[in-house]
């Protein structure tokens, strides 16, 4: 008779979910899954709305990342208005997509998994958080935070505020920015850089030390997924969705958004609200593929600016141009967070950067949108079909941390087999369970969080139900 | 520990006003309304040294702007007060390690600014009873009039318009009472 293990709550994570493991008599982990047992709804919940209030609504799904809604919803629909939005607004919107970015990544790598590099796997959970981070690192602490701020205030100077700002809209975006507000930026750009570069000098110090983490982290070949700008550069905002092997070579191109379904199949399981989107051509699961920064880096040829290039070399000197272990997702959202900076300079410094023709007006052209960017965790799909009267009759949404569901799962099982010893449970070992998610850090949220309040209970159950060994985080 | 001040935007604040919650939920927005009121009796000029902050959340970035303020009110919505009353609790810096997230409460927001930038500022939250936590946007007639109410009596307690910082501070820091208080005598009582 087999035992399951349940993590209940999965900690350092944005969202709520539970990993199950199945031990054999042995005591040794046969089946792992990640279960995502909160349920948005959204798709179904718009019908009726008109298209005007999509990116509004939609930002609504998440408050962390509510900017990569808003710039995918807007696309999409700029796509049902059929307009080719001024040049200016789409340099505005790849700002706010670069600041949203770097917060993002600031506080998965600071606040979330640091704790685990900077402590150890098996460190003090009372110390593994961001307290005590900031105690024993403070430089670095303060780094996370001010970098998070960087981006933040980024949004709030464009949006008018940092979550959920209504700026994008249908056709550009509604406001121009100032040349009051872009000097502000600007000011900032250096002081982030060397946070930004401090951050890289710190992971440096550590990297190393895991040689058992990045063998077993979801390390195994899958394809990767991004999207990539006409010169082979990494592209967060427009571009073509391109798939590569696990050698980094092209499998396809999707240049045409509007043919996504040709290429991903969207498969369903019953544990877990997630649904689990696949390389269509390779047939479910083999069609497994990851998205997100470790995607774009080993997708694009380089990263198109000087000191992200310089740390994108450093890091294929080191790992390859196609590293498959899922622990390095931690170093390419740093080499992310110093592309972003450096770009959002750079598109502050052009000259129309300051034009007042930020919109373009149109009514609906077509019937069917589709709106494809890439969100910190990878790309984000937003597909509408409105009727005559611009109304939403259906929606389909591929998130990007969807896209991971299957090598999040085949990861948990990895990582489990190698690291879970069924017959006596210690912290360390279920701390590298959540450790091989949080490489990934997925987004399960809504507009609501209470992570902070959630408990972790893991029960080690025999067959007849006994409880046999629990482990309680609170 | 301080930081530097490049760390920082150099300007210091006097009175940090963070009003938080979802202005989607009806009265848990009661903290960004009445920061709003006060911004907008604030008027066009401000009031040097008054920064005010309305927020879905507290977030750890916030730390920074804490880190620079004299004193700091946090307003947030309170459902263990009866609908209308208004709590003003003294708080201090709390060191924790239960927060596993990006949601903080405003004690580990200050300990976050003491930890990360040596700052100490003066705290307060002040809680405000609520009617209804359901979607929507506005706030409950009950709970609207304790916002202006708030606002009017918060406004009161702000430096004056060309006071020097040091000057305000040193005579206004206590000026909130650490234990809890009706709403109806507010305007009145401090």
């Amino acid at each position: 008779m087999n035992k399951t293990i349940t993590i209940e709550g999965v900690t350092r994570i944005e969202g709520h979910a539970r990993i199950t493991m199945t031990l054999d008599d042995n005591g040794k982990v046969s089946e792992a899954q990640f279960h995502v047992t909160q349920f948005r709804g959204f798709e179904k919940f718009v019908e009726g709305r008109p298209l005007t209030e999509m990116p509004g609504i939609m930002a609504r799904i998440c408050g962390i990342c509510p900017v990569s809604h808003l710039m995918a919803s807007a696309k999409a629909c700029d796509d049902l208005l059929a307009v080719d939005i001024p040049p200016t607004a789409k340099k505005l919107r790849q700002i706010m997509n670069l600041a949203q970015i770097v917060q993002s990544h600031a506080l998965s790598f600071f606040h979330l998994s640091s704790p685990d590099l900077l402590f150890g796997m098996d460190g003090d959970p009372a110390s593994r958080n961001i307290f005590g981070l900031i105690r024993d690192h403070p430089e670095f602490a303060r780094d996370g935070i001010l970098l998070r701020k960087f981006g933040q205030d980024i949004i709030a100077l464009l949006g008018e505020k940092k979550i959920h700002p209504a700026w994008v809209v249908p056709g550009g975006v509604n406001a121009p920015l100032t040349a009051e507000n872009r000097d502000l930026i600007l000011a900032q750009i250096p002081a982030a850089l060397s946070r930004a570069a401090r951050a890289l000098d710190y992971f440096h110090t550590v990297r190393d030390h895991y040689p058992a983490e990045v063998d077993a982290f979801a390390n195994f070949p899958t394809l990767f997924a991004g999207l990539i700008s006409p010169a082979g550069l990494i592209e967060h905002y427009d571009g073509t969705l391109r798939f590569v092997d696990e050698h980094a070579a092209p499998v396809a191109d999707l240049a045409d958004p509007h043919q996504y379904p040709a290429m991903i199949g969207e498969a369903v399981e019953k544990h877990s609200y997630l649904k689990s989107p696949y390389f269509r051509p390779r047939g479910y699961p083999d069609g497994i593929y990851r998205v997100g920064p470790l995607a774009r880096i080993i997708l694009a040829e380089r990263c198109g600016t000087p000191r992200a290039d310089a740390e994108l070399g450093l890091f294929r000197t080191r790992l390859g141009r196609s590293p498959q272990s899922s622990f390095h997702y931690h170093w390419a959202r740093l080499i992310e967070i110093l592309y972003g900076i450096e770009m959002i300079q750079r598109l502050l410094e052009y000259p129309d950067i300051l034009n007042t023709h930020v919109r373009s007006r149109a009514r609906p052209n077509r019937l069917e949108g589709v709106g494809i960017s890439e969100a910190p965790r990878g790309t984000l799909i937003h597909h509408y079909r409105i009727d005559e009267n611009a109304r939403m009759v259906w929606a389909n949404l591929i998130i990007a941390t969807g896209n991971n569901n299957l090598a999040m799962n085949r990861g948990v099982l990895q990582v489990a087999q190698r690291f879970v010893d069924g017959t006596h449970l210690e912290e360390g070992m279920l701390n590298r369970v959540e450790a091989v998610i949080r490489c990934f850090d997925p987004c399960l949220s809504c507009s609501t969080h209470a992570l902070g309040q959630m408990p972790l209970r893991i029960e080690l159950l025999k067959p007849n139900g006994e409880l046999c060994d629990v482990l309680q985080r609170d | 520990m301080c930081c530097s001040a490049t760390d920082l935007e150099p300007a210091p604040i006097d009175t940090l006003l963070i009003g938080y919650g979802n202005t989607l939920r009806t009265d848990d927005g009661v903290g960004p309304v009445v920061v709003d009121l006060i911004r907008q009796s604030l008027g066009q000029a401000g009031t040097a040294g008054v920064a005010c902050r309305s927020e879905l959340q507290l977030t750890p970035e916030l730390a920074a702007i804490v880190a620079r303020a004299g004193r700091v009110i946090f307003i947030d919505a309170s459902v263990a007060l009866p609908v209308g009353r208004v709590s003003v609790t003294r708080i201090a810096a709390q060191p924790t390690a239960a927060c596993l997230g990006h949601q903080f409460s405003p004690p580990q927001i200050l300990e976050l600014a003491r930890l990360a930038f040596g700052a100490a500022p003066h705290a307060w939250v002040v809680g405000v009873g609520v009617k209804s936590l359901a979607i929507g946007q506005g706030l409950t007639s009950a709970v609207a009039d304790t916002a202006r109410r708030l606002a009017r009596h918060l406004r009161y307690h702000l430096p004056p318009v060309g006071r020097p910082a040091a000057y305000w501070i040193s005579r206004t820091t206590p000026v909130l009472p650490e234990d809890r208080c009706r709403v109806a005598a507010l305007p009145r009582e401090i």
